[in-house]
C-alpha cells in the first residue's frame, strides 16, 4: 500500500444494517448529486451514475466485502459511471456532428456545463470530485491509484482550462 | 498571447489554484500576496479562480432526488440477480454460440467427405475400416482390464 491508500484508514465502518446505510447515503448523497448532476445532462443520466455507486457500496457491505472505506468506494465507483456517461455523449457527438444541437435545457449552470464539456472526461471528473466530494488530493491520489503529485498536476493544468474556457484567456 | 508569470520557479496561477484549495506554504503565500499586490493581471486571475472554485462547490440542490436514489438503490439491492442464460444479452450470445459450433461441425464433415473422396477410398470400406479399428481399440481396453482383473493380488507384506 502506498500512502495515499492510507487516507481513509482513519474512517469507522460500521456493521452493515439499513439504518447504517440510509445514515451512510444521508451524509454523502448531497455531494454524489452535485458531482453527477454538474457532468450530467439531465436528472435520468444523474440517477444513474448515483444508483450504481450506491449499489456498489451496499452490495460489497451487505455481503461483508468492503475492502475500502465506502465513502471511497462510492466515489471511486460514481466517478467511473460518469467517465462512461461523459465519453458515450463525446462518442455520440463525434458520429452525429451534422444533426442539430439539442436545446439542452437541462443542464444546471449553462455556461459552466459548457466549459466542463471542454476537459476530457477523466479530467472533468477529477475537478468534480474535488469540488463537489471535497476530497483532498491525497484522498483523489488513493482513488486514482496515482501519486499525489501527479493528480496534483493534472488537477491544476484542468482548473487553469476551465478558468480559461468560462472567463477567457489572458 | 497570455503572460505567463513566475514565482520561486512556478507559475502564479499554479500557486494561486494552491492557495485556493488551502495547501500552499506560509511562505509561498506570502510571496503570492505581494505579487498580487503589485499585479492586477495576476489578481484579477485570482478572483476569477476564487469564483470559479465557489460555483463548482455550490451543491445541487434536490431533496427529491435523494428520495428517489435511496428507493431506486433498495429495489436494485432486493432485485433477484437473473441467472447469465435468462439476461437477453447472454441469450444471443448462447444462440450465436450454438449456430457457430453446428456451422463449423457441417463444413469440417464436409471437408471430411470431400479429403476421403479424393483418397478415392470406396465409403464402404472406409467406413468398414473406420469401425473395425475402434472395435479393436476397444478390445484390447476390454482384455487389458479383464487380465488385471483376474492377476492374482500380491499378499499383503506384514
Amino acid at each position: 500500500l502506498s500512502p495515499a491508500d492510507d487516507v481513509f484508514k482513519g474512517e469507522v465502518v460500521r456493521d452493515f444494517s439499513e439504518a447504517a446505510f440510509e445514515a451512510f447515503h444521508g451524509e454523502t448523497f448531497s455531494g454524489v448529486w452535485t458531482f453527477a448532476r454538474r457532468l450530467c445532462r439531465d436528472e435520468s443520466e444523474a440517477h444513474d451514475i448515483a444508483q450504481i455507486a450506491y449499489l456498489a457500496v451496499y452490495r460489497y457491505w451487505r455481503d461483508g466485502k468492503l475492502l475500502q472505506p465506502p465513502r471511497r468506494l462510492l466515489f471511486r465507483a460514481a466517478e467511473r459511471a460518469a467517465i462512461d456517461v461523459l465519453r458515450a455523449r463525446s462518442r455520440r457527438r463525434r458520429l452525429f456532428d451534422a444533426l442539430p444541437k439539442d436545446a439542452g435545457t437541462g443542464w444546471v449552470e449553462g455556461n459552466l456545463r459548457d466549459a466542463l464539456d471542454t476537459l476530457k472526461p477523466e479530467d472533468a471528473a477529477l475537478v468534480m470530485l474535488q469540488a463537489a466530494g471535497g476530497l483532498s488530493y491525497e484522498e483523489l491520489a488513493a482513488i486514482r491509484k496515482q501519486s499525489v503529485g501527479a493528480i496534483r498536476s493534472r488537477l491544476f493544468r484542468a482548473r487553469a482550462q476551465l478558468r480559461r474556457a468560462l472567463y477567457g484567456d489572458r | 498571447m497570455s503572460v505567463v508569470h513566475v514565482i520561486e520557479g512556478r507559475p502564479v496561477e499554479d500557486l494561486i489554484i494552491g492557495a485556493t484549495d488551502g495547501t500552499l506554504s506560509e511562505a509561498s503565500q506570502a510571496s503570492l500576496r505581494t505579487h498580487l499586490d503589485s499585479c492586477s493581471t495576476c489578481a484579477e486571475l485570482s478572483s476569477e479562480h476564487a469564483r470559479l472554485a465557489q460555483r463548482l462547490a455550490t451543491p445541487v440542490e434536490s431533496p427529491a432526488a435523494m428520495d428517489e436514489s435511496l428507493a431506486r438503490v433498495r429495489q436494485a439491492a432486493s432485485a433477484k440477480p437473473r441467472l447469465a442464460w435468462a439476461r437477453p444479452r447472454s441469450a444471443i450470445a448462447l444462440l450465436a454460440g450454438v449456430t457457430a459450433a453446428l456451422v463449423v461441425a457441417v463444413l469440417a464433415s464436409l471437408a471430411i467427405g470431400e479429403s476421403v473422396a479424393r483418397l478415392q477410398i470406396p465409403s464402404a470400406n472406409w467406413s468398414v475400416s473406420a469401425v473395425s479399428c475402434w472395435v479393436k481399440i476397444g478390445w484390447c481396453y476390454g482384455s487389458k482390464m479383464a487380465a488385471s482383473r483376474r492377476r492374482p493380488r500380491r499378499p499383503v507384506e506384514s
